[in-house]
């Protein structure tokens, strides 16, 4: 009996110490959020109180953001790039990893190889080039411009890759039996078998591009063009900063995030559990 | 009509020989089992029929037609696979109905073919399931259902029972036997259980290290194996070899001992002094090992038999029903 209690007592200890460590996690990574968004709701003058409600709550700040700057079309801006950049990702990177993966040809090793390396280069140094290349093809200023250094990833094909290993040929084969060409197994087959890691990615890319903001920056010099992370910047100026338009402006551009998580989440709990093979 | 013939072929990856010049004829509505060792090659002609596997030489014919270039949807053949292959992500009924789709049939026509599959392997009721949701003896039936319906020439089936329960294995056993019966198509089977190979046959070969080492009915290769290879490989418990000073073998199955104080009386025997090692009731019957001058002989007595492990037993071969075998291991 006397163990029993001892080891009870282990089991509370660890329990405390986990609780205590994640309440300390869950602190540090809310508190700035519940900030922004009170701050939101604060007049300028009130806006380096700390105080977590308003003395006196407004949404003036909203109205502002909407009507009077070109809040609304930075979010359509980010909204078009971080969507196009994560279908073209999704079916690129997907295409690519289960080319390496499924068909044996040469070069293989040396290709997936080249991509992987891609990976050990920071986008730091590789905005000067995309720069000088865009600035030659006429793209400065243009959709494509934002778009064209994201629309593959390295990090997408070897993810894509790693997984398409856990899908059996056999399913390959019995649908070439069936009568499908190569491209039909990919979409039809091989891809819902993947769904989990296509869910993961497509929250990666999503998220990484929707904050993206050193090449954004560097490709747009009209304002209409901007997306939210370079728009945001633009109210922080030389001789003032308007932190309540910032953290309004942030405000919103978090919801977007937080529903693609929501929605993509499941699939990945769904999608591991895969039935079609012997236990 | 559907014949399969298979003409010198080879297969090699780089330099590995998997199978050298092989050549057997399959004739219309036979069932033929490949069977041997893993690492055989069985696999491999199996895959090669489907065309999911290149020929390195040799020539191919199902039916009339040479199928050495076809794609496997051209060769008018269906496949089940070792592990069923069901896509996880569509219900039985579109798993089966699959390759009807791809095929572009109208909805009416998919409808009652998948739906005569169904009634045949009496999945009817599991049509909206998943794969998840099925047993393994399930599984395999709706793979076998997606075979059914492509109303191929040729069946293949690459292993289908081996992941099945012992008792599963011999229901689904029966259950392919029947199909044959029913659909009438030249079957060409896979396995690596010569059980399964015995019950299921019309004809078997014996495969070894890519080689064909017999070709013949059930009671062919039990009665006749050419070699000590297949002698052994057919039949269970496996045949004992007893090797005289000359470097002949006589072989004789376990079941052509007897123990000698209630054996019948038979014509050509021969009596010999083991020792018993190792006895292992089964119900109906018990088998016995013994050792002979170091040689291991098992015997399959009736199950009323009880001595005792260590005790000095007198067995009766039959030699009657044994084979010879020479050095080289070839039948006498």
């Amino acid at each position: 009996m006397a163990e029993q209690k001892i080891y009870k007592k282990a089991i509370s200890v660890k329990k405390t110490v986990i609780w205590t460590m994640l309440a300390i996690g869950a602190i540090a990574m809310l508190t700035p959020i519940i900030f922004m968004f009170s701050a939101s709701f604060k007049y300028s003058d009130e806006i380096f109180n700390l105080n977590i409600i308003p003395s006196e709550p407004t949404l003036s700040n909203y109205i502002y953001l909407f009507e009077e700057t070109t809040f609304f079309k930075w979010l359509i801006n980010s909204f078009i790039i971080s969507t196009v950049v994560t279908f073209s990702v999704l079916f690129f990177d997907a295409l690519i990893g289960y080319t390496l993966c499924k068909f044996k040809f040469k070069g293989r090793k040396i290709v997936f190889i080249a991509i992987l390396s891609t990976l050990m280069i920071p986008t730091e140094m590789l905005v000067i080039p995309w720069y000088v290349l865009s600035n030659n093809l006429g793209l400065i200023d243009s959709y494509f411009g934002l778009m064209f250094p994201g629309l593959m990833s390295g990090f997408g094909v070897f993810l894509m890759k790693q997984f398409f290993e856990g899908v059996p040929d056999d399913f390959l084969d019995a649908a070439r039996i069936d009568g499908l060409n190569e491209f039909q197994i990919f979409i039809e087959v091989a891809l819902p078998l993947v769904m989990p890691a296509l869910s993961a990615l497509a929250i990666f890319t999503f998220l990484g591009n929707w904050t993206a903001f050193l090449w954004p920056m560097i490709v747009t010099t009209s304002a209409d063009l901007y997306t939210i992370p370079v728009g945001l910047a633009s109210f922080s100026g030389e001789f003032q900063t308007e932190w309540e338009m910032i953290m309004t402006g942030a405000a919103v551009a978090s919801l977007p995030t937080l529903l693609v998580f929501l929605l993509l989440q499941r699939f990945i709990i769904r999608g591991v559990i895969l039935g079609g093979l012997k236990g | 009509m559907a014949q399969v013939s298979l003409k010198n072929i080879k297969k090699s990856y780089d330099k590995t020989e998997i199978i050298g010049d092989l050549s057997v004829e399959i004739e219309d509505k036979e069932f033929v089992v490949l069977v041997g060792p893993s690492g055989c090659g069985k696999s491999t002609l199996l895959r090669m029929i489907a065309g999911l596997e290149d020929i390195t030489a040799g020539k191919i014919t199902i039916g009339e037609r040479v199928v050495n270039n076809m794609q496997p949807k051209d060769r008018n053949i269906a496949m089940v696979f070792q592990n069923y292959a069901l896509y996880p992500h569509m219900t039985v009924y579109k798993n089966i109905s699959f390759g009807l789709r791809a095929a572009k049939l109208s909805k009416a026509d998919i409808k009652k073919k998948v739906n005569e599959a169904a009634e045949i392997l009496e999945l009817t009721d599991l049509l909206d399931r998943k794969p998840a949701q099925l047993s393994g003896g399930q599984r395999q039936r709706v793979s076998m259902g997606r075979a059914i319906v492509r109303d191929p020439q040729v069946f293949l089936f690459d292993e289908p029972l081996s992941n099945l329960d012992a008792k599963l294995r011999a229901t689904m056993r029966a259950e392919i036997k029947k199909l044959h019966q029913t659909v009438k198509t030249t079957i060409i089977y896979v396995t690596h259980d010569q059980v399964e190979a015995m019950t299921l046959a019309d004809r078997i070969v014996i495969l070894k290290d890519g080689e064909i080492q017999q070709i013949g009915t059930p009671m062919d290769l039990y009665n006749k194996p050419v070699n000590k290879f297949v002698a052994s490989f057919i039949g269970s418990p496996e045949m004992n070899f007893i090797t005289n000073a000359d470097g002949i073998t006589l072989g004789i199955r376990p079941e052509d001992i007897y123990l000698a104080d209630n054996a019948p009386t038979l014509e050509k025997t021969r009596t010999i002094a083991a020792t018993l090692i190792l006895q292992e009731p089964m119900g109906a019957e018990t088998l016995l090992t013994a050792d002979y001058d170091g040689t291991t002989i098992t015997v399959k007595a009736p199950g009323t038999v009880n001595l005792a492990v260590g005790q000095a037993i007198r067995l009766l071969l039959n030699v009657g029903n044994g084979h010879l075998f020479d050095k080289e291991g070839i039948r006498v």
